[in-house]
């Protein structure tokens, strides 16, 4: 009796289920490997990638709403101004209501009504790690749309824009023979 | 040239590919919270500069219609104008003198000028003090 060509350890079937013979198997582990640190390297670049770009984000948005918010400020602070003015003076009285409207009015405006805000890329909201990459922009506009919603109950009137309530003040001041100027 | 190289970088391989992905996507994400945040920062503080601005405005332009333009007031109105003249329109962070002591002035200068009028200073909501 020989050995050469003898099943010694009667494995004869091993030969097809041998890992580097599979390719399902192989495979599985391939894939499983490219998951496994393809997904690490992502999140932790994704990390690194928001926090690269976060300050130059904020500082663009800062050139945005500076300017939009001032110019409200500036009607709010004009207003104000002119209030205190017509209370004083017995003989200005009747402009008094007018003015309270175009004060409630203003206070009602909010920053999504003025800035038309398209974000500059979106990120798609199917991928994978969209919980990572989700802006909290939705959050910060629902909660301005509420409080507008809220500041505008018991108004008949739908609120005007800040073009509008800036002219009726123009017209305001121009009668109390004060200018308007910014 | 070791011909496992490759094989043996496997892993650092598969994750450089997903952090040079990670990164790309990172970037859109982080910049675009940062301009949502920052669009809200520069509305909220700009507002407030912009009411000093408007409300001082305002009564200067009362007092050189009453020719008053010597009195306490109209001297502390054009202190807050001057004042808010220097504010940054730009984030405020680089600019190299201090922007919270600058709108803490302000805000004081306001309230003076209020007490000098009579009249009762706006209210500021607690997150525009941070």
């Amino acid at each position: 009796m020989t050995l050469i060509g003898a099943d010694i350890f009667g494995d004869d079937a091993a030969d097809d289920v041998a890992v580097g013979t599979n390719p399902t198997h192989a495979d599985r582990e391939w894939n499983k490997l490219q998951n496994e640190f393809t997904n690490a390297g992502f999140r932790e670049g994704a990390i690194a990638g928001k926090e690269a770009a976060l300050q130059d984000g904020f500082d663009h948005g800062f050139d945005t709403g500076a300017p939009v918010g001032r110019s409200l400020g500036v009607l709010r602070g004009y207003a104000a101004a002119a209030l205190a003015i017509v209370t004083k003076d017995a003989t200005l009285q009747a402009l008094e209501p007018d003015l309270r409207d175009i004060i409630a009015q203003l206070s009602n405006v909010r920053l999504h009504e003025l800035v038309k805000d398209e974000p500059a890329v979106t990120t798609s909201s199917a991928h994978p790690h969209s919980d990572l990459l989700g802006s909290e922009r939705s959050e910060v506009r629902e909660m301005d749309e509420l409080e507008a919603a809220l500041g505008q109950l018991g108004s008949a009137r739908p609120a005007e824009g800040i073009d509008g309530l800036r002219a009726r003040l123009q017209v305001l001041l121009s009668q109390l023979g004060l200018p308007f100027e910014f | 040239m070791d011909p496992f190289e490759d094989v043996l970088n496997l892993e650092q391989n598969f994750y450089n590919v997903g952090h040079e992905h990670g990164f790309e996507q990172g970037k859109l994400a982080g910049f675009e919270d940062g301009r949502q945040l920052g669009i809200q920062k520069g509305f909220e503080i700009w507002e407030e500069v912009g009411f000093y601005h408007g409300f001082a405005s305002l009564w200067r332009a009362y007092h050189i219609k009453s020719g008053a333009t010597e009195s306490r007031a109209a001297q502390q109105a054009n202190t807050i104008l001057d004042l808010v003249a220097k504010f940054p329109t730009s984030n405020p962070k680089h600019e190299d003198f201090d922007v919270v002591k600058l709108l803490n002035q302000i805000r004081s200068k306001y309230k003076v000028l209020c007490a000098t009028l009579g009249t009762r200073p706006r209210m500021f909501v607690a997150s525009n003090d941070s």
